[in-house]
Protein backbone atom coordinates (compact mmCIF):
# COMPACT_ATOMS: atom_id res chain seq x y z
CA UNK A 1 0.00 0.00 0.00
CA UNK A 2 1.24 3.47 -0.84
CA UNK A 3 0.44 5.85 2.01
CA UNK A 4 0.00 9.52 1.33
CA UNK A 5 0.04 11.52 4.56
CA UNK A 6 -1.41 14.98 4.37
CA UNK A 7 0.27 17.79 6.28
CA UNK A 8 -1.64 20.76 5.06
CA UNK A 9 -2.99 23.23 7.58
CA UNK A 10 -6.53 22.24 8.51
CA UNK A 11 -9.24 24.50 7.24
CA UNK A 12 -12.56 25.16 8.88
CA UNK A 13 -15.57 23.58 7.32
CA UNK A 14 -18.19 26.11 6.39
CA UNK A 15 -21.45 25.89 4.50
CA UNK A 16 -22.63 28.42 1.96
CA UNK A 17 -24.14 31.42 3.66
CA UNK A 18 -25.07 33.62 0.76
CA UNK A 19 -28.46 34.40 2.27
CA UNK A 20 -26.72 36.01 5.23
CA UNK A 21 -25.16 38.46 2.80
CA UNK A 22 -28.58 39.24 1.35
CA UNK A 23 -30.42 39.49 4.64
CA UNK A 24 -27.64 40.02 7.14
CA UNK A 25 -27.92 42.63 9.85
CA UNK A 26 -26.65 45.42 7.62
CA UNK A 27 -29.08 44.51 4.85
CA UNK A 28 -31.93 44.44 7.31
CA UNK A 29 -31.14 47.89 8.63
CA UNK A 30 -30.79 49.36 5.17
CA UNK A 31 -34.18 47.94 4.30
CA UNK A 32 -35.70 49.30 7.50
CA UNK A 33 -34.24 52.75 6.88
CA UNK A 34 -35.50 52.84 3.31
CA UNK A 35 -38.91 51.80 4.48
CA UNK A 36 -39.18 54.22 7.34
CA UNK A 37 -37.79 57.40 5.81
CA UNK A 38 -40.93 58.03 3.73
CA UNK A 39 -43.17 57.19 6.70
CA UNK A 40 -41.36 59.58 9.00
CA UNK A 41 -41.48 62.27 6.31
CA UNK A 42 -45.21 61.81 5.90
CA UNK A 43 -45.72 61.91 9.64
CA UNK A 44 -43.67 65.08 10.05
CA UNK A 45 -45.37 66.91 7.23
CA UNK A 46 -48.69 65.69 8.57
CA UNK A 47 -47.90 67.06 12.04
CA UNK A 48 -46.68 70.45 10.81
CA UNK A 49 -49.74 70.74 8.60
CA UNK A 50 -51.99 69.94 11.54
CA UNK A 51 -50.41 72.63 13.72
CA UNK A 52 -51.59 75.28 11.35
CA UNK A 53 -54.96 73.97 10.24
CA UNK A 54 -56.32 71.19 12.44
CA UNK A 55 -57.19 71.32 16.14
CA UNK A 56 -55.72 68.52 18.23
CA UNK A 57 -58.24 66.07 19.59
CA UNK A 58 -57.92 64.88 23.14
CA UNK A 59 -59.13 62.02 25.24
CA UNK A 60 -57.61 58.89 26.67
CA UNK A 61 -58.05 55.38 25.39
CA UNK A 62 -56.72 52.09 26.70
CA UNK A 63 -57.46 49.21 24.37
CA UNK A 64 -57.12 45.45 24.84
CA UNK A 65 -56.68 43.50 21.61
CA UNK A 66 -57.21 39.76 21.33
CA UNK A 67 -55.84 38.05 18.22
CA UNK A 68 -58.64 35.89 16.81
CA UNK A 69 -56.61 34.57 13.89
CA UNK A 70 -54.35 32.41 16.08
CA UNK A 71 -57.02 30.01 17.40
CA UNK A 72 -58.28 29.57 13.83
CA UNK A 73 -54.78 28.81 12.52
CA UNK A 74 -54.10 26.51 15.49
CA UNK A 75 -57.03 24.37 14.45
CA UNK A 76 -55.64 23.86 10.99
CA UNK A 77 -51.93 23.47 11.78
CA UNK A 78 -50.60 20.32 13.36
CA UNK A 79 -47.04 21.60 13.74
CA UNK A 80 -47.49 24.62 15.98
CA UNK A 81 -49.88 26.59 18.16
CA UNK A 82 -49.72 30.16 19.38
CA UNK A 83 -51.80 32.80 21.14
CA UNK A 84 -51.38 36.55 21.07
CA UNK A 85 -52.85 39.61 22.73
CA UNK A 86 -51.99 43.29 22.77
CA UNK A 87 -52.66 46.39 24.76
CA UNK A 88 -52.25 49.94 23.49
CA UNK A 89 -52.66 53.41 24.91
CA UNK A 90 -53.27 56.68 23.07
CA UNK A 91 -50.47 59.05 24.00
CA UNK A 92 -51.13 62.20 21.93
CA UNK A 93 -50.66 63.57 18.41
CA UNK A 94 -52.15 60.40 16.89
CA UNK A 95 -49.50 58.20 18.48
CA UNK A 96 -50.22 55.01 20.40
CA UNK A 97 -47.89 53.08 22.69
CA UNK A 98 -48.28 49.36 22.10
CA UNK A 99 -47.28 46.27 24.07
CA UNK A 100 -47.97 42.80 22.75
CA UNK A 101 -47.34 39.35 24.13
CA UNK A 102 -48.14 35.70 23.79
CA UNK A 103 -46.86 32.17 23.81
CA UNK A 104 -46.79 29.08 21.63
CA UNK A 105 -45.31 25.67 20.97
CA UNK A 106 -44.17 23.59 18.04
CA UNK A 107 -43.77 19.92 17.24
CA UNK A 108 -41.43 18.92 14.42
CA UNK A 109 -41.73 15.23 13.72
CA UNK A 110 -40.11 13.72 10.65
CA UNK A 111 -38.01 10.55 10.18
CA UNK A 112 -34.76 12.49 9.79
CA UNK A 113 -35.40 15.23 12.37
CA UNK A 114 -37.77 15.54 15.31
CA UNK A 115 -38.04 17.81 18.34
CA UNK A 116 -40.45 19.92 20.38
CA UNK A 117 -40.12 23.55 21.38
CA UNK A 118 -42.07 26.19 23.26
CA UNK A 119 -41.67 29.93 23.36
CA UNK A 120 -43.08 33.12 24.81
CA UNK A 121 -42.61 36.63 23.53
CA UNK A 122 -43.26 40.32 23.93
CA UNK A 123 -43.23 43.20 21.49
CA UNK A 124 -43.21 46.90 22.28
CA UNK A 125 -43.49 49.85 19.96
CA UNK A 126 -45.47 52.76 18.63
CA UNK A 127 -48.31 53.16 16.15
CA UNK A 128 -48.90 56.37 14.24
CA UNK A 129 -52.29 56.91 12.66
CA UNK A 130 -52.36 57.96 9.03
CA UNK A 131 -55.83 59.52 9.10
CA UNK A 132 -56.62 62.37 11.45
CA UNK A 133 -59.36 62.04 14.02
CA UNK A 134 -62.51 63.94 13.17
CA UNK A 135 -63.41 64.63 16.78
CA UNK A 136 -62.71 63.46 20.32
CA UNK A 137 -65.03 60.48 19.92
CA UNK A 138 -63.49 59.23 16.68
CA UNK A 139 -61.18 56.33 17.44
CA UNK A 140 -61.16 54.56 14.05
CA UNK A 141 -57.58 54.27 12.92
CA UNK A 142 -55.47 53.36 9.93
CA UNK A 143 -51.93 53.19 11.16
CA UNK A 144 -48.34 52.22 10.64
CA UNK A 145 -46.02 51.26 13.43
CA UNK A 146 -42.70 49.91 14.54
CA UNK A 147 -41.91 47.22 17.07
CA UNK A 148 -39.05 45.63 18.87
CA UNK A 149 -39.73 42.00 19.65
CA UNK A 150 -38.02 39.38 21.81
CA UNK A 151 -38.87 35.73 22.28
CA UNK A 152 -37.58 33.18 24.76
CA UNK A 153 -37.43 29.72 23.24
CA UNK A 154 -36.78 26.34 24.80
CA UNK A 155 -36.05 23.54 22.37
CA UNK A 156 -36.07 20.04 23.76
CA UNK A 157 -33.46 17.52 22.68
CA UNK A 158 -33.70 16.70 19.01
CA UNK A 159 -33.34 13.33 17.30
CA UNK A 160 -31.72 13.26 13.90
CA UNK A 161 -30.98 10.58 11.34
CA UNK A 162 -28.64 10.75 8.37
CA UNK A 163 -30.11 8.41 5.83
CA UNK A 164 -27.49 6.77 3.60
CA UNK A 165 -28.38 3.89 1.32
CA UNK A 166 -24.73 2.79 0.93
CA UNK A 167 -23.21 3.00 4.40
CA UNK A 168 -26.38 2.75 6.46
CA UNK A 169 -28.46 5.20 8.45
CA UNK A 170 -26.83 6.92 11.41
CA UNK A 171 -28.90 8.57 14.14
CA UNK A 172 -28.09 10.71 17.15
CA UNK A 173 -29.34 13.25 19.63
CA UNK A 174 -28.76 16.99 19.76
CA UNK A 175 -28.94 18.35 23.33
CA UNK A 176 -31.73 20.69 24.39
CA UNK A 177 -31.02 24.38 24.04
CA UNK A 178 -32.51 27.75 25.01
CA UNK A 179 -32.51 30.67 22.61
CA UNK A 180 -33.42 34.34 22.77
CA UNK A 181 -34.60 35.90 19.52
CA UNK A 182 -34.57 39.64 18.84
CA UNK A 183 -36.26 41.21 15.90
CA UNK A 184 -37.42 44.53 14.48
CA UNK A 185 -40.81 44.85 12.96
CA UNK A 186 -42.82 47.19 10.80
CA UNK A 187 -46.57 46.94 10.82
CA UNK A 188 -49.64 48.56 9.39
CA UNK A 189 -53.36 48.04 9.61
CA UNK A 190 -56.72 49.38 10.58
CA UNK A 191 -59.07 49.27 13.55
CA UNK A 192 -62.70 50.33 13.36
CA UNK A 193 -65.37 50.64 16.04
CA UNK A 194 -68.40 48.40 15.56
CA UNK A 195 -70.17 49.14 18.85
CA UNK A 196 -69.28 51.58 21.58
CA UNK A 197 -65.89 50.43 22.85
CA UNK A 198 -65.89 47.26 20.75
CA UNK A 199 -63.53 47.34 17.78
CA UNK A 200 -62.16 44.98 15.15
CA UNK A 201 -59.01 45.36 13.08
CA UNK A 202 -56.07 43.73 11.45
CA UNK A 203 -52.34 44.18 11.13
CA UNK A 204 -49.88 43.02 8.53
CA UNK A 205 -46.32 42.72 9.72
CA UNK A 206 -42.82 42.43 8.31
CA UNK A 207 -40.23 41.08 10.72
CA UNK A 208 -36.46 41.08 10.52
CA UNK A 209 -34.40 38.88 12.79
CA UNK A 210 -31.56 40.77 14.43
CA UNK A 211 -29.52 37.91 15.90
CA UNK A 212 -29.57 35.35 13.14
CA UNK A 213 -26.19 33.92 14.15
CA UNK A 214 -27.78 32.41 17.25
CA UNK A 215 -30.02 30.29 15.06
CA UNK A 216 -27.55 28.60 12.75
CA UNK A 217 -27.42 25.41 14.80
CA UNK A 218 -30.84 23.73 14.66
CA UNK A 219 -33.04 26.78 14.76
CA UNK A 220 -36.52 26.15 16.16
CA UNK A 221 -39.00 25.70 13.36
CA UNK A 222 -41.52 28.08 14.93
CA UNK A 223 -41.07 31.00 17.30
CA UNK A 224 -44.23 32.45 18.82
CA UNK A 225 -44.53 36.13 17.98
CA UNK A 226 -42.01 35.84 15.14
CA UNK A 227 -42.80 32.89 12.88
CA UNK A 228 -40.42 30.49 11.17
CA UNK A 229 -37.22 30.37 13.17
CA UNK A 230 -35.01 29.52 10.22
CA UNK A 231 -36.02 32.61 8.23
CA UNK A 232 -34.30 35.95 8.70
CA UNK A 233 -37.35 37.86 7.47
CA UNK A 234 -40.99 36.84 7.71
CA UNK A 235 -44.39 38.31 7.04
CA UNK A 236 -47.39 37.78 9.25
CA UNK A 237 -50.79 39.18 10.08
CA UNK A 238 -53.22 39.41 12.99
CA UNK A 239 -56.96 39.84 13.16
CA UNK A 240 -57.99 41.56 16.37
CA UNK A 241 -61.11 41.89 18.43
CA UNK A 242 -60.59 44.89 20.69
CA UNK A 243 -62.25 46.42 23.72
CA UNK A 244 -61.49 50.06 24.49
CA UNK A 245 -61.83 51.96 27.74
CA UNK A 246 -61.98 55.76 27.32
CA UNK A 247 -61.95 58.75 29.58
CA UNK A 248 -61.24 62.44 29.42
CA UNK A 249 -63.00 63.21 26.12
CA UNK A 250 -66.27 64.46 27.66
CA UNK A 251 -64.54 66.69 30.24
CA UNK A 252 -62.57 68.37 27.53
CA UNK A 253 -65.66 68.74 25.41
CA UNK A 254 -67.52 70.38 28.32
CA UNK A 255 -64.60 72.69 28.98
CA UNK A 256 -64.52 73.61 25.31
CA UNK A 257 -68.29 74.29 25.31
CA UNK A 258 -67.96 76.64 28.29
CA UNK B 1 -62.95 55.84 6.84
CA UNK B 2 -64.17 54.41 3.58
CA UNK B 3 -66.03 51.21 4.39
CA UNK B 4 -65.48 49.68 0.94
CA UNK B 5 -61.74 49.92 1.45
CA UNK B 6 -62.09 48.24 4.82
CA UNK B 7 -64.14 45.45 3.28
CA UNK B 8 -61.59 44.98 0.50
CA UNK B 9 -58.63 44.77 2.83
CA UNK B 10 -60.62 42.47 5.09
CA UNK B 11 -61.15 40.09 2.21
CA UNK B 12 -57.47 40.21 1.34
CA UNK B 13 -56.69 39.34 4.92
CA UNK B 14 -59.17 36.48 4.91
CA UNK B 15 -57.58 35.11 1.74
CA UNK B 16 -54.16 35.33 3.39
CA UNK B 17 -55.52 33.54 6.43
CA UNK B 18 -56.93 30.70 4.35
CA UNK B 19 -53.69 30.49 2.38
CA UNK B 20 -51.72 30.27 5.58
CA UNK B 21 -53.99 27.57 6.95
CA UNK B 22 -53.46 25.41 3.89
CA UNK B 23 -49.65 25.37 4.26
CA UNK B 24 -49.28 22.71 6.92
CA UNK B 25 -46.59 20.81 5.01
CA UNK B 26 -42.85 20.58 5.45
CA UNK B 27 -40.81 23.06 3.47
CA UNK B 28 -38.97 21.39 0.59
CA UNK B 29 -35.24 20.84 0.94
CA UNK B 30 -33.71 23.16 -1.64
CA UNK B 31 -30.03 22.52 -1.03
CA UNK B 32 -27.81 19.49 -1.62
CA UNK B 33 -27.79 17.00 1.23
CA UNK B 34 -25.15 14.56 0.02
CA UNK B 35 -21.44 14.97 0.51
CA UNK B 36 -19.08 13.42 -2.03
CA UNK B 37 -15.36 13.01 -2.24
CA UNK B 38 -14.74 14.04 -5.85
CA UNK B 39 -11.74 12.56 -7.66
CA UNK B 40 -10.47 13.24 -11.17
CA UNK B 41 -9.02 10.41 -13.24
CA UNK B 42 -5.73 11.29 -14.94
CA UNK B 43 -2.70 9.71 -16.60
CA UNK B 44 0.87 10.82 -17.04
CA UNK B 45 1.47 12.48 -20.37
CA UNK B 46 3.68 10.54 -22.80
CA UNK B 47 6.45 13.04 -22.31
CA UNK B 48 7.44 15.06 -19.27
CA UNK B 49 5.86 14.99 -15.82
CA UNK B 50 2.52 16.55 -16.75
CA UNK B 51 -0.73 14.72 -16.11
CA UNK B 52 -3.78 14.86 -18.32
CA UNK B 53 -7.43 14.12 -17.61
CA UNK B 54 -8.38 10.66 -18.76
CA UNK B 55 -11.82 9.29 -19.43
CA UNK B 56 -12.07 5.82 -17.93
CA UNK B 57 -13.64 3.41 -20.44
CA UNK B 58 -16.22 1.84 -18.13
CA UNK B 59 -15.31 2.30 -14.46
CA UNK B 60 -16.72 0.30 -11.58
CA UNK B 61 -16.66 1.61 -7.99
CA UNK B 62 -17.52 -0.79 -5.20
CA UNK B 63 -17.84 0.38 -1.57
CA UNK B 64 -16.53 -2.11 0.97
CA UNK B 65 -19.06 -1.94 3.76
CA UNK B 66 -19.28 -3.94 6.95
CA UNK B 67 -22.04 -5.94 5.38
CA UNK B 68 -22.23 -7.37 1.90
CA UNK B 69 -21.42 -5.10 -1.02
CA UNK B 70 -24.56 -3.14 -1.68
CA UNK B 71 -23.89 -0.91 -4.62
CA UNK B 72 -21.84 -1.14 -7.75
CA UNK B 73 -21.52 1.99 -9.81
CA UNK B 74 -20.97 1.07 -13.40
CA UNK B 75 -22.43 1.03 -16.84
CA UNK B 76 -21.35 4.58 -17.66
CA UNK B 77 -18.50 4.91 -20.13
CA UNK B 78 -15.87 7.63 -20.46
CA UNK B 79 -16.01 8.94 -16.92
CA UNK B 80 -13.46 11.52 -15.80
CA UNK B 81 -14.77 12.51 -12.37
CA UNK B 82 -15.40 9.80 -9.80
CA UNK B 83 -17.54 10.45 -6.71
CA UNK B 84 -17.10 8.50 -3.50
CA UNK B 85 -19.40 8.66 -0.50
CA UNK B 86 -17.91 8.21 2.95
CA UNK B 87 -19.16 6.19 5.90
CA UNK B 88 -21.10 8.16 8.52
CA UNK B 89 -20.19 6.05 11.53
CA UNK B 90 -16.45 5.39 11.11
CA UNK B 91 -13.41 7.51 10.32
CA UNK B 92 -12.34 5.58 7.26
CA UNK B 93 -13.95 4.16 4.13
CA UNK B 94 -12.72 1.70 1.51
CA UNK B 95 -13.62 1.57 -2.15
CA UNK B 96 -12.61 -0.83 -4.90
CA UNK B 97 -11.81 0.95 -8.15
CA UNK B 98 -11.80 -0.91 -11.45
CA UNK B 99 -11.08 1.45 -14.37
CA UNK B 100 -12.61 -0.89 -16.94
CA UNK B 101 -15.30 -3.41 -16.10
CA UNK B 102 -14.02 -5.63 -18.90
CA UNK B 103 -10.65 -6.03 -17.18
CA UNK B 104 -10.48 -7.68 -13.79
CA UNK B 105 -7.55 -5.61 -12.52
CA UNK B 106 -8.56 -3.34 -9.65
CA UNK B 107 -7.26 -1.27 -6.77
CA UNK B 108 -8.44 -0.52 -3.25
CA UNK B 109 -8.60 3.08 -2.03
CA UNK B 110 -8.75 3.72 1.69
CA UNK B 111 -9.79 7.19 2.90
CA UNK B 112 -9.03 8.38 6.44
CA UNK B 113 -10.96 11.42 7.64
CA UNK B 114 -12.62 13.32 10.48
CA UNK B 115 -16.39 13.72 10.59
CA UNK B 116 -18.22 16.89 11.52
CA UNK B 117 -21.98 16.88 12.04
CA UNK B 118 -23.49 19.76 10.12
CA UNK B 119 -26.99 21.24 10.37
CA UNK B 120 -28.36 22.13 6.96
CA UNK B 121 -31.88 23.34 7.76
CA UNK B 122 -35.12 22.13 9.27
CA UNK B 123 -36.21 21.09 5.81
CA UNK B 124 -33.02 19.16 5.01
CA UNK B 125 -31.97 17.93 8.45
CA UNK B 126 -28.37 17.01 9.22
CA UNK B 127 -25.49 15.71 7.16
CA UNK B 128 -21.82 15.01 7.78
CA UNK B 129 -19.02 17.15 6.47
CA UNK B 130 -15.55 15.57 6.38
CA UNK B 131 -11.93 16.56 6.66
CA UNK B 132 -9.72 14.20 4.71
CA UNK B 133 -6.54 13.28 6.60
CA UNK B 134 -4.90 10.76 4.29
CA UNK B 135 -5.43 8.33 1.42
CA UNK B 136 -3.93 4.88 0.92
CA UNK B 137 -4.05 2.91 -2.31
CA UNK B 138 -2.85 -0.32 -3.83
CA UNK B 139 -0.89 0.11 -7.05
CA UNK B 140 -2.16 -2.28 -9.71
CA UNK B 141 -3.83 0.19 -12.04
CA UNK B 142 -3.26 3.31 -9.96
CA UNK B 143 0.16 4.93 -10.10
CA UNK B 144 -0.38 7.50 -7.34
CA UNK B 145 -2.89 9.78 -5.67
CA UNK B 146 -2.67 13.53 -5.06
CA UNK B 147 -4.85 15.26 -2.52
CA UNK B 148 -6.12 18.61 -3.77
CA UNK B 149 -8.52 19.75 -1.08
CA UNK B 150 -9.21 18.25 2.32
CA UNK B 151 -12.63 19.61 3.21
CA UNK B 152 -15.53 17.61 1.84
CA UNK B 153 -18.86 19.43 1.92
CA UNK B 154 -21.99 19.62 -0.16
CA UNK B 155 -20.18 21.92 -2.59
CA UNK B 156 -20.27 20.03 -5.87
CA UNK B 157 -17.65 22.24 -7.54
CA UNK B 158 -14.72 20.97 -5.54
CA UNK B 159 -12.02 18.53 -6.63
CA UNK B 160 -10.68 16.71 -3.60
CA UNK B 161 -8.42 14.15 -5.22
CA UNK B 162 -6.47 13.39 -8.39
CA UNK B 163 -6.03 9.71 -9.17
CA UNK B 164 -3.20 9.07 -11.59
CA UNK B 165 -3.71 5.79 -13.42
CA UNK B 166 -0.94 3.85 -15.09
Amino acid sequence: MQKLKIHNNPTRLTSGNFHHFLFGNSGTWIFLCLFFIPIVSISQSDTSHKKHQEPEHFGHQLRLDLDLSRPVINQTQSTHTSYEAAIDYYIKNEVYAVAEGGFGSAVYDYPDLSYKSNSSFFRIGLDKTLIKRINNNDWDVAFMGIRYGAAFINRQEAKYAIIDSVWGTVSGIIPAKSFVAHWAEITGGIKVELLKGLMVGWNIRGRFLLNEKAFRELSPVYIAGYGKGDKTSVFDFNFYLCYAVRWGSKDIKKATDK
Amino acid sequence: MHRNAITFFGLVLLAALLHSCSKDVRDPCLQPRNTFLAATATRHADTGVAIIDTALPNPVLIPITNQITKYIYGGVSKVIQLKFTLANDTNFSQWIVRPDSAVSVQDTLRFYYQRQLHFLSNACGYTNFYFLDSVQTTRHTIDSVRLQRQDITTDANVENLIIIFR
